[in-house]
């Protein structure tokens, strides 16, 4: 194979271009708030396609906003081998989720460009339109037109809180391109390095973690109905909601760890009704948010919940009511892919596991339609969607090294 | 003595309870009567009426409760006091604290009608700000008055709903008085009656409740810290907020079970209560109760066991903000078998029961001597418009309180 490590990748440029991004809508706190078609992304997007420019490369924006920069192959006919993630960020985000991603698919371009290398497969660097949802929600838009899980007219109809339109905002910071979005759909791999938002490789002290797939969500509300009774009602003879819904939210985060380390339930949302100082509830709802990377796992998951809510319902005298909300499907990553993930990893000489996503990406939508792979690095206390997400520079350089040797592998260097 | 030779009315008791109704009344036949509003002073006001014309005389304190005082033979004896609360939760109903003010009423005012005296005075007493909806803290007037606050923390206190203050809404009232409110530490006995508040009395077909002590009570917020996450984002290594509160309101319910006490989480507040994250901070509202001050501390010593724990277990940090509550009262046994004795003379049935719920006279039975009775309300319903009462229930609480009342103020001169 014709190696790459000789190809002039450099972290420090790559670190000087996340910092220099992350001007772009700083905080004081030392985050960003670069959100999604704000006068700040259109700012962002600038500097990216500046860069570019510097490198030959012109950008292509589609009618959602996505952008494209093109590197030719020798290979015309070869589908080209793509590599992205996102520059839009939460209101209270930092400076390295998603920005990692096309920053270090830049240095890339650069480094292939410095050394006038050529690879077969032409290469495409792609910022991906709101992946955070934050402002527009639901979150991964561009993605999801360009692989036609949403529609580009929906999309662009799309309302923030203050009644701004997607379209209209689109327009107006001058990323309503013309390109068709799901032409994105014909790239031949796509790879996407981001940082973990977890922190398991921290802890294990491993700097790369081999993206294997995204777990299948399965999304269920709860509905715990008992009897309200002043706070000072006997014991015997309450049904008391909130006592119910306690027993169930305990039990199902036993129910995860019972699952293997794959499994993760959580419930992030409960009203209590009447929720009175001196009342005893008689109404709970929350919200469960459970994932498994083996959708028969989380079906049994589901099973188990409601098999402990009738239980509780039946020794509590309470009723308990488990309704379906939304569910997604398990999505694997391409095997071949995230071998040459894996096999970077090793010859770097980095430590490095499997690992599942639990959280939505950009390449998890791509994935549906398009062989993909994803590259973990470590983020501090895996703290992220907060101004003081952190990475080293050295986690930064690692997920570039192995990135830049999947891509390259993937689309062929031919000098 | 019985009720007939009392000269007790049980309709004029109802009657007076619909009459007084109408002040504050809601569309959906419950009752908005705040304390130190325009609808509490035209309760007072009632009152004071149909007190006066039943020979009674009126002092009010600074802090705004009425002493209305039926004469006794012998001047210099103290005045027995009986009474309860004219004011209301903003969704309350017609009988929570009026029942006990009014059947007190009733008394003086049938020893009027037949021109009889006891030894000792008797003092209907209407106590300010029983329910603490609009001004904090519940019970207000009947604690400074026992010395367990001061009256200018009271007068301090702001409304809730408004700008204004205690003192400030009762002058515009028209209700500040001039009299000491601690003058009521020398009441020679109290008595209250009151609607149950609780499912106990109706759900075994018994209509009077003797009711033989306060649960003390501890009121807090525990605020439980973990840290935030996706929650996409492994189990392992999770210091999940929502999952630890889960446990210590299970904890609550397990130390309430194993000490014969009651303990209660009712409110909660998640940060930051979305479904995509794993909650970070809970705020949760809880109580503990027990009859027996020792078992209060016991509870409270092992909740605090039961967080250290947690803590320790889930690396979680808590908080627990003290929000204050009352000690457990005993009330006084010669009182209660007044009440007794009165219940088995006019042949009805009644049982001892403790009070898991506040009432002034937790306050007043820490320094007088006091006795509260209970009468049943319908489904253990308070603090609701469609709390009821029926007339058999109202005058059976009258004909214990009455010869109770009576033989404490040292019986018919």
């Amino acid at each position: 194979m014709n190696t790459i490590s000789n190809l002039p990748l450099s972290g420090e440029r790559l670190w000087a271009s996340l910092m220099e991004m992350a001007q772009i809508g700083a905080t004081a706190k030392g985050g960003c708030n670069r959100q999604t078609l704000t006068e700040t992304d259109g700012r962002g997007r600038a500097l990216l396609a500046q860069w570019a420019d510097e490198l030959g490369l012109a950008p292509t924006v589609d009618r959602v906003g996505n952008m494209v920069l093109r590197r030719e192959g020798t290979d015309p006919s070869a589908p080209p081998v793509a590599f992205g993630s996102h520059l839009d960020t939460q209101p209270t985000g930092g400076k390295f989720d998603g920005v990692l991603g096309v920053l270090a698919g830049l240095e890339i371009m650069r480094a292939l460009h410095e050394s006038g290398a050529r690879t077969k497969a032409p290469l495409l660097l792609i910022n991906w339109t709101n992946e955070e949802g934050a402002r527009f929600s639901p979150p991964m838009m561009g993605s999801g037109v360009a692989m036609g899980l949403f529609t580009e007219a929906e999309v662009l109809a799309k309302t923030d809180p203050e009644g701004a339109v997607f379209g209209t905002e689109l327009a107006r910071i001058g990323y309503a391109g013309t390109a068709d979005p799901e032409l994105l759909q014909r790239i031949g791999a796509y790879f996407e390095l981001h940082i973990e938002q977890g922190k398991l490789l921290e802890d294990a002290g491993e700097e790369i973690g081999v993206v294997t797939g995204a777990l299948a969500q399965n999304w269920l509300e709860v509905t715990v109905t008992g009897e309200d009774a002043h706070g000072g009602s006997p014991m015997a003879g309450r049904r008391d909601a909130l006592v119910a819904a306690s027993e169930i939210i305990v039990a199902l985060e036993m129910i995860a760890r019972s699952f293997g380390g794959a499994a993760r339930a959580t419930v992030g949302q409960l009203t209590v009704t009447p929720s009175s100082r001196n009342v005893v509830p008689s109404r709970v709802w929350f919200s469960v948010d459970s994932r498994h990377g083996d959708p028969t796992a989380l079906a049994h998951m589901e099973t188990d919940l409601r098999s402990v809510g009738a239980t509780v319902a039946a020794r509590r005298g309470v009723g308990v009511q488990v309704d379906a909300f939304w569910q997604s499907p398990l999505t694997p990553f391409d095997p071949v892919l995230v071998g040459r993930v894996r096999a970077a990893a090793a010859r770097r000489g980095y430590r490095h596991r499997d690992m599942p996503t639990g959280i939505g990406h950009d390449a998890v939508y791509v994935a549906r339609r398009v062989p993909t792979a994803m590259i973990f690095c470590p983020c501090h206390g895996g703290v992220s969607h907060n101004e003081t997400e952190s990475i080293t520079p050295e986690w930064a350089t690692a997920g570039l090294h192995v990135l830049a040797d999947a891509v390259l592998e993937t689309a062929g260097v031919t000098q | 003595m019985t009720l007939s030779d009392l000269s007790l009315s049980g309709e004029r008791l109802w009657d007076s309870l619909h009459a007084m109704a109408r002040i504050g009344a809601r569309p959906d036949g419950g009752v908005n009567r705040l304390a130190l509003t325009p609808e509490d002073a035209a309760a007072r006001a009632l009152l004071r009426d149909w007190a006066q014309a039943a020979g009674c005389t009126l002092r009010v304190d600074t802090l705004g409760s009425m002493y209305l005082t039926y004469p006794g033979a012998d001047p210099a004896l103290a005045p027995v006091a009986v009474g309860s609360h004219l004011d209301s939760v903003p969704t309350g109903g017609k009988y929570d604290g009026v029942y006990g003010v009014l059947a007190g009423l009733e008394i003086v005012r049938a020893l009027h009608a037949t021109g009889r005296r006891t030894r000792a005075p008797i003092t209907v007493v209407n106590w300010a700000n029983e329910e603490g909806s609009r001004f904090s803290p519940v019970m207000a007037a009947s604690g400074a008055a026992m010395g367990f606050s001061t009256a200018e923390s009271v007068l301090a206190a702001p409304d809730r709903f408004g700008t204004t203050t205690y003192g400030a809404a009762l002058a515009e009232s028209g209700w500040a008085g001039e009299a000491d409110p601690r003058d009521a530490q020398r009441f020679a006995a109290y008595f209250e009656a009151h609607i149950e508040q609780g499912p106990i009395l109706e759900r075994e077909g018994v209509p009077i409740g003797i009711v033989t002590h306060g649960l003390g009570v501890s009121h807090f917020d525990v605020v439980v810290t973990g840290e935030d996450g996706h929650v996409g984002s492994p189990m392992e290594g999770r210091r999940d907020a929502l999952a630890a509160a889960a446990e210590v309101i299970l904890a609550l319910e397990r130390i309430a079970l194993d000490r014969g006490g009651l303990a209660t989480a009712t409110r909660l507040a998640l940060q930051p209560d979305a479904r995509g994250n794993i909650p970070s901070e809970v705020r949760l509202a809880a109580s503990l109760r027990h009859g027996e001050q020792a078992g209060l501390e016991a509870m409270r010593t092992a909740f605090g066991a039961a967080l250290d724990d947690l803590a320790a277990r889930r690396f979680v940090q808590r908080t627990v903000e003290d929000l204050g509550g009352y000690p457990s009262v005993r009330f006084a046994p010669k009182l209660l078998d007044a009440l007794r004795r009165a219940a088995a003379t006019a042949g009805l049935a009644h049982r001892d029961l403790p009070t898991p719920i506040g009432h002034d006279a937790l306050h007043v039975g820490r320094v007088v001597p006091s006795a509260m009775l209970f009468i049943p309300c319908h489904g253990g319903r308070s603090h609701n418009p469609a709390e009821s009462i029926t007339p058999d229930w109202s005058a059976a609480g009258l004909a214990v309180l009455g010869p109770a009342v009576i033989e404490a103020a040292g019986g018919i001169a």
